[in-house]
């Protein structure tokens, strides 16, 4: 028995604590939060703490690792993997998670507006969800992309078919891991786990809505609609049900009931009224969600010439291609590269990061996003990086920085240093491999050589920032002419967005699921082959 | 004299050059060397080489580690043609990836290097059921079972490798059957194989051909 003791802002905390428990466990008893993006496998590094005073068991090899020699003999440790004896006082060095909300730039879209159910008179209950429930009143609607880093929303005035505003904030899911799969295992640990994790997903709607609404001056009461769309996952932890079918390989090809039944619940949690209709747009099949059937009504690809195909970049990634008649879909993991998670100095494409990069005499060139100083490096900047060094020899088709750079890779710059290293290169070639080897075996299903491809649309992590010449060469997009290519930022939003203006957007998704074949990767005999073939960076090469 | 044709090998490795490894062999043959000494000689020793390497820091990526099994396997298939002696076989291997898991590709590798050192290798598959694992394992006279994990749920599943640990327990073949196992989440978390119950685990697929020859050769 012993007392963990430290403090925050907010105050100090004495907390008795059973013998046995690590810190992050003590700690989570409170309500309290730190950072693990790996479940508390001591795998992420982020839950840092300082030993100031007490004694606890001896640092495991992954604090060696993560905190480095100087770090122990300084008192530094993992909360995760710390398991106290006696009292014991902490200082947290990694801060708790917070949830904020930042404004995005407003949708110039204006859609058609929505003709909801006959007006009533305010005396009369609705007759169902979406009725509007007086005279001239304006209608809103909330378009919600539940995704697994970030949670966007936009609010449209449904009267005048204009977009009021949008934003964006961080999912406070992360807190239980950064990747689908960990919170996917942390949530079927036990109810408790399972709750929470499902309350902060609702919670942030919630937020969400709030900030929209309150930024407007706008009474919450005037949302007919909220229409959530999101990978697999994301929506069943959302609804806290069905989540751990996804964990059975049997569930990847076959689709997922994710349908809100206590209705009336979220509606007072989220300050809305009896005749608000929220719709939870349903998943296709396995972890490829509502997103992607989001993204495929924002590009409309389905009445562009086909053959065509849309990709999803991201740690998942989703590809679709659609032939005129049957939309073949499938996904892959590839790891968080893209988003820059995993990457020495790599950062997700926020302000801050390098996103573009160009040779010039003897240096090269750096844009960073919102002009700021550089931070760090995402993506679209890392698809540059390698593709120019490749011209220039500096790394072979292998990915291997040549000489001088391969022990401590290359510096794009100092204060604060930015470098990009081999294991960078091998992360940005694995995810390379497993989208190149899914987009080679779903095209060879549909039967279609890349040359016949009309469009391809880009969505996710490189839907804003990509230099589409750069990614054909080092074998990230199918070697097509670059006007066929199209980027497409918050093309799930925008989905979403869209659904609010149909009269019945469940229909519209089911009309999609109903046409979409999905390929399973793992049960294809040839995907090792042509994902081995992959790794290295050249143009993709369809045999 | 080796020694030039280990550096020629190794460096068209690293630059996954098969071709060039390839021809590294065939020059060694022609100039007299035994298909024994390039397998025992040469692949061997590069093999241990690139663990090495691997060992300090200076790292290959996969690319480099899936060429130096496949031409390992390449090679040492064509040698053993021409040995004056067939080997014997070292030991029987029972490969497959947990219950739950269908990430294959790890396996191809531990299997081209376990090749090299004549360990026979029988891979059963993906989604593999524990008392599948143990059963094949009875059935070939297997002395090493490794399982392949590449998710934190399938390695730690009460089907992955504990299921099996249960089993071999139950029909006391822990002294004849080792456990191993491999994958990404035995790499973020150095002590995961123990909280499974494996006897060993190996941070890559090169590491793993090693591992699985010296548990072989154990008595």
């Amino acid at each position: 028995m012993g007392t963990l003791r430290f403090s925050l802002r907010n105050g100090s905390y004495n907390i008795p604590y059973k013998p046995g428990q690590s810190i992050n466990d003590i700690i989570f008893n409170t309500g309290l939060r730190l950072h693990s993006f790996c479940g508390n496998a001591g795998a992420c590094g982020r839950c840092i703490i300082k030993i100031i005073d007490g004694i606890a068991n001896p640092p495991s090899c992954n604090e060696w690792n993560k905190v480095g020699r100087d770090g122990v003999n300084n008192g530094l440790r993992l909360a995760c993997q710390t398991i106290p004896t006696g009292n014991i006082t902490i200082e947290i060095i990694g801060n708790p998670i917070e949830c904020t909300w930042r404004s995005l730039e407003k949708s110039n879209i204006v859609n058609k507006k929505i003709h909801l159910a006959p007006h009533i008179k305010d005396s009369e209950p609705a007759s169902r969800p979406g009725a509007v429930p007086s005279w001239n009143r304006i209608n809103y609607g909330v378009a919600i992309d539940l995704g697994s880093t970030h949670i966007r929303a936009s609010l449209w005035n449904l009267n005048s078919g204009k977009n009021i505003a949008r934003c964006i904030g961080l999912n406070p899911q992360r807190i239980y891991g950064a990747d689908i799969l960990t919170r996917l295992m942390q949530a079927s640990a036990n109810t408790e786990r399972l709750n929470d994790i499902s309350l902060l997903a609702k919670s942030a709607i919630g937020h969400a809505i709030c900030y929209l609404t309150e930024q407007e001056c706008i009474d919450s009461s005037d949302i007919s609609r909220v229409f959530i769309v999101g990978n697999t996952a994301m929506l069943t932890l959302l609804l806290a049900q069905h989540h751990d079918k996804l964990l059975q390989p049997e569930f990847w090809t076959k689709p997922i009931k994710c349908t809100l039944t206590d209705t009336v619940l979220w509606q007072r949690t989220w300050g809305l009224t009896e005749y608000t209709q929220i719709e939870l747009i349903p998943p296709l099949a396995g972890f490829i969600g509502s997103d992607l059937i989001s993204g495929i009504i924002a590009t409309d690809m389905l009445k562009h010439p086909a053959p065509n195909m849309l990709i999803d970049f991201g740690t998942n990634s989703e590809i679709a291609i659609w032939d005129g008649k049957a939309l073949m879909v499938t996904s892959a993991a590839g790891g968080p590269a893209f988003e820059g998670e995993g990457i020495h100095n790599g950062m997700p494409s926020e302000p801050g990061a390098i996103y573009r990069v160009q040779a010039g005499n003897n240096r090269l060139a750096f844009d960073v996003i919102d002009d700021s100083t550089a931070q760090g490096i995402c993506g679209s900047g890392l698809i540059d990086i390698i593709a120019i060094f490749k011209k220039q020899g500096i790394i072979n088709a292998n990915g291997r920085l040549s000489g001088e750079f391969s022990q401590n890779g290359y510096t794009l710059s100092n204060n604060p240093e930015i470098l990009i290293n081999n294991y960078d290169i091998d992360a940005i070639q694995h995810a390379k491999a497993a989208i190149g080897a899914a987009i080679i075996c779903v095209a060879s299903q549909a039967r279609i050589n890349f040359n016949e491809l009309q469009h391809i649309f880009v969505c996710g992590a490189f839907g804003k920032y990509l230099n589409i010449q750069n990614a054909i060469y080092i074998g990230m997009l199918p070697n097509v002419p670059i006007n066929r290519v199209s980027l497409h930022s918050d093309a799930a939003l925008a989905g979403c967005d869209n659904l609010l203006f149909m009269a019945d957007p469940i229909l519209a998704a089911n009309a999609i699921i109903n046409k979409s074949h999905i390929i399973n990767l793992s049960m294809s005999a040839h995907f090792g082959d042509i994902f081995f073939e992959n790794l290295y960076l050249q143009t993709m090469s369809f045999k | 004299m080796l020694d030039n044709y280990i550096t020629e090998y190794n460096d068209a490795i690293y630059d996954t050059d098969r071709d060039q490894a390839l021809n590294v062999v065939h020059k060694a043959l022609t100039q007299g060397v035994t298909p024994e000494e390039v397998v025992f000689g040469i692949v061997l020793p590069a093999m241990d080489k690139m663990l090495e390497s691997i060992g300090a820091d200076l790292d290959t990526n996969l690319a480099q580690q899936f060429m130096t099994a496949q031409i390992a396997d390449t090679i040492v298939t064509e040698m053993i043609s021409k040995f004056k002696k067939i080997p014997e076989i070292a030991g029987t291997v029972i490969l497959g990836t947990a219950y739950g898991d269908m990430h294959s590709l790890g396996k191809r590798i531990v299997t081209g290097c376990l090749k090299a050192r004549f360990i026979d290798v029988i891979d059963i598959g993906v989604n593999v059921t524990p008392k599948r694992f143990v059963d094949e394992a009875v059935a070939k006279n297997a002395n090493v079972i490794g399982i392949s994990a590449m998710m934190l749920h399938t390695a730690r599943g009460e089907q992955g490798c504990i299921g099996v640990r249960q089993i071999l327990k139950e029909r006391r073949l822990e002294d004849k059957i080792k456990l191993i196992v491999g994958g990404a989440p035995y790499r973020f978390d150095n002590n995961l194989y123990k909280t499974v119950q494996a006897d060993a685990y190996a941070a890559d697929a090169v590491n793993a051909g090693k591992l699985i020859a010296e548990l072989m050769e154990k008595p």
